[in-house]
């Protein structure tokens, strides 16, 4: 499902130098390179509350559970509910 | 040496953020395990989640969601820009396989930003090399 990439030294480095350089994350590094990247107003700094909101929804949780091809997922066009 | 940035998909948000769907324990598992990575969301991917959200939830659910999901600063959102635009439909365009726009945006971002991604798209993660 996911991977974590192996960088060259050099890259990995270059990339260090600029997140010193810059005092920022290295998110926020890799981000200049996508020019219209935006951080919005943080408020958490962790992914911890978002998971707990998830599983506080979860517990209650009675119904069926359903099989989606997420092959075909285009603007929810071809995920028709009843 | 290893970076830990990791470009979400809307496959992955969607199982996430759906409790109903087939892959959510396995979304949430993911997801736990990767809590402490920075993140990036191209803006393409987070129009098609907060789309399908709706769809199957509830504008209610989907602005909770919407919220949580951008509140967190370990969180980068792209905008993507008219030259990038271009650049991602040229590999749409390109392309021998069935990829969506949204789904080339994300691995325009992976391979722009050296990182990986979270989907449950099997083309989008062979595209990546994941």
């Amino acid at each position: 499902m996911s991977r974590l990439v192996n960088l060259s030294d050099a890259v990995y480095e270059e990339l260090t130098r600029l997140k010193k350089a810059k005092g920022a994350s290295y998110s926020e590094v890799i981000a200049e390179l996508l020019p219209g990247s935006q951080k919005h107003g943080a408020k958490t700094d962790n992914w911890d509350s978002l998971i707990a909101w998830l599983r506080e929804r979860d517990r209650n949780f009675k119904g069926k559970r359903e099989k989606i091809d997420h092959d075909l997922i285009l603007y929810g066009a071809s995920r028709d509910s009843p | 040496m290893v970076l830990r940035v990791i470009v979400l998909d809307s496959s992955f948000l969607i199982s996430l953020f759906l409790r109903q769907d087939f892959n959510h324990a396995k979304a949430m598992g993911l997801f736990e395990k990767h809590r402490t990575d920075e993140m990036l969301l191209t803006d393409e991917i987070l129009f098609e989640t907060l789309s399908v959200l709706n769809r199957k939830e509830s504008m209610e659910f989907t602005r909770a969601a919407y919220e949580r999901i951008l509140s967190n600063s370990k969180l980068t959102l792209i905008y993507l820009n008219e030259n990038e635009r271009k650049e991602i439909l040229a590999e749409f365009l390109a392309q021998n396989t069935r990829l969506s726009l949204a789904d080339v945006s994300v691995v325009h971002a992976c391979k722009r930003t050296l990182s990986a991604a979270l989907s449950f798209d099997r083309h989008l993660l062979k595209a990546i090399g994941n």
